[in-house]
């Protein structure tokens, strides 16, 4: 038996030395790059072909037209066209999985050319350790068109933290603005009931309240939910669907977001004496029926958006883009008249939100990338193409047709992270297409080249809306009824203090997190009384919430 | 040998069965109305044994492209060879384990190993790096190698084999027959039952595997079925918001959760139901053993 | 004849494969259990990661205040799912034993075993459709008189239960398939001498058919005992709420909710090697518990 054991521990030796060396072998090696000057340019075309490899998720659900595919597409055919690029996809996954599969990408030492990040420690990782290219000469001379443009239409450079040590490092999409939510509610269901549109707190839980007593819908007894919530995380980002962070935002509580207290100091949202008034609030809300009794039981806001649409519910917070949640009810209950509301407003009169956090992922290229001019330029295309920068060239309009009636709005078949829309789009084409419907004359800026569709669509449903489709209506209400609102001057957008990771935040945050999220639904819920809100904010604090506090108040004091 | 009468403890049983066959059918046919019903009826729970405003939305959506039959391909081909290597394995590890210590001194030592492996495991990243090295990334054997040795089939397959009578045995080795002849043509034969249920556990276990596909394929066009259907999920992407169609956003929201994966399941669920019956089949013929005297 | 101790060659040979197959696939990754005692980060490998000592153990048993609450629970969902996992599947393959027409027993046996193929996604939402304010069970109840609609899916009374019996009903079909085979597997022989001694049919099952498959059956209890630590992670994690987190939160769960916004393979390795470590132990103490008091070995 020990000549048994003598050879699978030889086995194991060797096999472990091969693995060793396999990893040493694959050390990056810095490409080579002598690239003229003339190729460093944003749409400098090559003369032979070059090809780059990415990684990408792919969310499916048959959203292709017929024909292309993630490999072969419009978009891969016009970078292939403008540039001699050859895009090829060295993985692709659907995007829960996109992480693990990068994960083992890393640890293996096979990165393909370039990838998505979404991560921001792992960023930050790879930025250090060596294998990702510097892109700080490249930013400045590679990219240009709409990437360029969106990315300097934001205030504060979205690129900030993805400079380690000084040089850049990865691109990142910056998130879209006013994507806030507004309170969507049952205009019909007011009228019947003889109720003015509420504005204050009250006003909002009698409305609820009512709802759900005198069953506006007729749908019988108990049959009425007053109120969605976001099941899994009642106060998500606001961009979430059905998030209440817009009743915390009421009473000046900004949950999951850092923020500057009076004090001048940076502050945690979830641990703030207006978080507690909040989730007093909500948890009385609960308790007198306004929110659907049995939210915390669902798994995801899918199996609650029926009640919206079986006309069960009269109230759900969402953003500008409402319509397209309450879309299919016509059929069945053409009375049905949503309207978005500025409420619950505080006790100035005013409607505070935050902005979503700055994005944290970013693309990224590869050390041991052989041109990583020719992905930068592939992006500038990618982002071109998509916003209908080159709808003036027949040729490239064919490509991208298919792909545009399909309505896959491009991230189907986009080799590169999500394309963004510059910082106030959703304000200007709001008001660009309302100005439209009142004087026939459609005026959009370069930039707004892509809102010439959702227009035509805005007009279609104005001027017949029996004809209309339903895609028409839709895209009316959002743009008629959800995006002027953002202009309105009640708004108020309280900055956000700090949006990154900290060193710490590795190891302590996870856990925190989950204390965040399970305890806000049992105060809720009535599971805990408020007064255990003091004994989490100690937990808070004790797990970790001071040391980080503390890391987040040194960085924002080191960049003021 | 048996009465022909029926007694009331036939029918009692009888009973009892039939309940519990319902129990078990109805979440079938609840799961079946499910992918057939419009999302609103499907997302309030309207929905029992009947479809709703009946709908084949879902259906449509996984069978739309060919790449679900290249998938398909990819996945019987997986089931045979994986099968195939499985029930190998089984059974050259089972029939000299079923051996008692004194025939087969070593035997202990191999059960423990074998009961550390199944145990133990390193976790993804190294078995990840151990594939890439051996070079097998983005080819079937990633998918039917590291599994080749299932554990838990081997040790019901010995127990199995345990219970086959040793005068066989006896007799053919005081024939000159070799253990290799002896395995082949007389354990394995008279173990079909248990062959059976040993096959069935690889063709499900191979047929519904869906992780490691995502992870050690990378061309889409070489996924087995199961991990093709899981990267057809349907959800909506919030963060970009802003940049969806209209069209796009009524798509993905006319599609929901719940029926699409009802959707998924009957599908992946069909081959399996095929092979099914005809696997059962030999849990019958295996009764032939008892006609071996001892 | 062949002297026995010369076969013992052959057996080697015929081990050989699958053995190089278990080394190769199965023992050269356990060096990644090194894992547990670093701060696994991917962009420095396994072997370039920090060591960190027992700093992941720590986090599990001692940072996170429900630790042991959630081991309770646990161990509670899991030795009641592999007790009725054992019981329920051997009267069921019995009951079916018993059943003398062909067609029907066969038709039946394929039912039973289908909601092992469906999913926990599939199976939580639809048991909590049955078991919500609205759903058949309250409305039954409240027709037979109940005043309140019950809810099962966030009450910390109903929902190990709910748990349980979810988790049997939709495995002992499947489970009884191998008891179905070991009962094919009897002579029938045995039966026929019982018929000739004028043995009862209840005498039967008890004198010839439950000695027949009872090797398989303290088999599988002993192999079960390897899943003390394995709640269903796919199952609760479909089910639960954080209401419910008090008794149905579970390792997996914890784990998995801890390392949520990072991968935190460390993490997940460090609780892997926890379990598998308690389940060896388990394993090999009823092994050995089998063979002094019952002198039966299970290998």
């Amino acid at each position: 038996m020990r000549k048994g054991q003598k050879v699978l521990a030889l086995m194991i030796t060797v096999t472990m030395a091969i693995s060793l060396a396999a990893c040493n072998n694959a050390k990056p090696k810095q490409a080579q790059t002598g690239i003229s000057s003339d190729l460093m340019k944003p749409f400098s075309r090559y003369s032979k072909p070059v090809t780059i490899t990415v990684a990408r998720q792919t969310n499916r659900g048959g959203q292709f037209a017929k024909g292309e595919s993630t490999s072969n597409n419009g978009v891969l055919n016009v970078i292939k066209k403008k540039l001699n690029v050859d895009v090829k996809i060295a993985w692709e996954t659907d995007p829960g999985s996109y992480k693990q599969k990068l994960a083992l990408s890393i640890a293996s030492n096979a990165l393909p050319d370039t990838f998505v990040v979404d991560d921001y420690l792992t960023f930050r990782a790879l930025a250090e350790s060596g294998k990702l290219a510097d892109l700080t000469q490249l930013y400045k001379v590679s990219i240009g068109g709409f990437a360029k443009t969106t990315i300097d239409s934001y205030k504060n450079n979205p690129l900030k933290p993805f400079e380690v040590n000084n040089k850049l490092y990865g691109i990142a999409a910056p998130q879209n603005g006013y994507t806030y939510n507004f309170m969507w509610i049952r205009n019909d269901w007011l009228k019947k009931l003889n109720l003015p549109v509420p504005q204050t707190m009250d006003d909002v839980k009698n409305v609820a309240k009512a709802f759900v007593d005198k069953d506006p819908g007729g749908n019988g007894a108990g049959k009425t939910v007053g109120m969605i919530l976001n099941p899994t995380d009642p106060l998500a980002d606001s961009s979430n669907f059905y998030s209440a962070t817009t009743i915390a935002n009421a009473v000046g509580a900004f949950p999951n977001r850092w923020i500057t207290g009076k004090d001048g100091k940076v502050v945690w949202g979830n641990v703030t004496p207006e978080m507690k008034t909040a989730l007093g609030t909500m948890a009385d809300w609960y308790k007198s029926g306004v929110f659907d009794k049995s939210f915390m039981t669902y798994k995801s806001v899918d199996e609650e958006t029926p009640y919206i649409l079986n006309n069960q519910a009269g109230i759900f917070f969402c953003g500008w883009w409402g319509p397209w949640v309450y879309s299919t009810m016509f059929k069945a209950h053409p009375e049905a008249d949503w309207i978005p509301v500025m409420a619950p407003l505080d006790s100035d009169g005013k409607f505070k939100h935050t902005n979503p956090m700055e994005p944290t992922s970013c693309q990224v290229i590869s050390k041991t990338c052989k041109n990583p001019e020719a992905v930068v330029k592939a992006m500038n295309v990618q982002f071109d193409a998509e916003s209908m920068q080159f709808d003036s060239d027949p040729e490239i309009l064919a490509m991208l047709k298919p792909e545009r009636e399909q309505g896959g709005g491009g991230r189907t078949i986009d080799p590169f992270s999500a394309i963004a829309n510059y910082a106030s789009m959703v304000p200007d084409s709001g008001k660009a297409i309302t100005d439209y419907i009142k004087t026939g004359n459609l005026t959009l800026s370069p930039l707004l080249a892509s809102q010439k569709q959702p227009a035509e669509d805005v007009m279609a449903y104005y001027k017949n809306k029996g004809t209309a489709t339903q895609a028409q209506r839709d895209t009316f209400g959002a743009y008629t009824l959800g995006a002027p609102l953002t202009l309105d001057p009640r708004n108020v957008d309280v900055p956000i203090a700090y949006s990154y990771t900290t060193e710490s935040m590795a190891d302590l945050w996870p856990s925190m997190t989950a204390l965040d999220k399970q305890t806000m639904i049992q105060i809720i819920c009535g599971q805990k009384p408020l007064s255990y809100f003091d004994d989490y904010v100690a937990q808070w604090k004790k797990a970790g919430g001071d040391v980080i506090t503390k890391e987040v108040q040194d960085i924002v004091n080191k960049s003021k | 040998m048996r009465k022909n009468k029926i007694s009331m403890t036939d029918i009692i049983i009888s009973i009892i069965l039939i309940g519990i066959t319902i129990t078990c059918l109805v979440p079938i046919l609840n799961t079946i109305s499910i992918s057939l019903s419009d999302r609103v009826s499907a997302g309030l729970g309207k929905v029992y044994v009947w479809p709703i405003n009946f709908t084949i939305a879902p259906y449509e959506e996984i069978l739309k492209d060919k790449q679900f039959f290249t998938s398909f391909l990819v996945s019987i081909f997986r089931v045979l060879l994986g099968g195939v290597i499985n029930v190998f394995f089984c059974i050259t590890m089972a029939y000299p384990l079923s051996k008692d210590v004194k025939a087969f001194r070593a035997k202990n030592m191999y059960m423990w190993f074998l009961v550390f492996t199944m145990l133990f495991n390193g976790g993804l990243v190294p078995s990840y790096l151990l594939v890439q090295n051996l070079g097998l990334v983005d080819s079937i054997w990633a998918l039917v190698l590291p599994g080749a040795v299932p554990v838990f089939s081997i040790i019901l397959l010995m127990n199995y084999f345990k219970s086959i009578p040793s005068s066989l045995e006896e007799a053919a080795l005081m024939d000159g027959a070799n253990p290799f002849y002896i395995m082949w043509k007389i354990f394995v034969p008279l173990a079909k039952p248990a062959i059976a249920v040993i096959t069935l556990f690889a063709v499900v276990g191979h047929w519904n595997a869906f992780f490691d596909g995502l992870i050690y394929i990378n061309t889409p066009g070489k996924y087995p079925l199961q991990t093709y259907i899981q990267t057809l999920s349907v959800s909506i992407d919030y963060q970009n918001i802003n940049s969806l169609s209209p069209q796009d956003l009524m798509k993905q929201m006319a599609i929901s959760d719940l029926t699409f994966n009802s959707a998924k399941v009957v599908v992946s669920m069909i081959p399996i139901l095929l092979i099914y019956p005809l696997l059962q089949r030999y849990f019958v013929t295996g009764i032939i053993m008892g006609a071996v005297k001892e | 004849m062949r002297k026995k101790s010369s076969l013992d060659i052959y057996y080697h040979a015929m081990l050989f494969p699958g053995t190089v197959m278990l080394i190769i696939f199965s023992i050269i990754p356990m060096f990644g259990l090194i894992m547990a005692f670093q701060k696994f980060s991917p962009v420095y490998g396994i072997f370039g990661s920090p060591f960190v000592g027992l700093y992941n153990f720590k986090t599990l048993f001692f940072r996170s205040p429900n630790t042991m609450q959630v081991i309770f629970n646990t161990v509670y969902i899991s030795v009641a799912k592999i007790l009725l996992g054992l019981i329920i599947p051997v009267v069921f393959a019995l009951l079916l034993n018993e059943c003398r027409v062909h067609w029907f027993k066969r038709s039946m046996q394929t039912i039973v075993y289908l909601p092992n193929f469906l999913s926990w996604v599939i199976v939580a939402a639809m048991f909590s459709h049955i078991f919500s304010v609205t759903g058949i069970v309250n409305s039954m109840l409240l027709f037979f008189g109940l005043k309140e609609p019950i809810m099962f899916m966030a009450s910390n009374i109903w929902f190990r239960p709910i748990v349980i019996l979810t988790d049997v009903w939709k495995n002992f079909g499947f489970s009884a398939v191998i008891y179905i085979a070991a009962i094919t597997g009897i002579d029938l022989n045995l039966y026929e001498a019982a018929d000739i001694d004028g043995a009862s049919r209840w005498q039967k099952v008890k004198y010839v058919t439950l000695p027949g498959i009872l090797p398989t059956i303290i088999l599988m209890a002993t192999l079960s005992l390897g899943n003390v630590l394995n709640a269903g992670f796919d199952q609760i994690f479909n089910m639960y709420n954080p209401v419910v987190y008090q008794t149905g939160d579970i390792l997996d769960t914890l784990v998995y909710r801890i390392g949520l916004v990072n991968m935190q393979y460390s993490l997940g390795t460090a609780v892997g090697l926890f379990k598998s470590i308690i389940s060896i132990i388990l394993i090999f103490l009823s092994y050995k518990l089998a063979d002094k008091y019952a002198g039966y070995r299970i290998f």
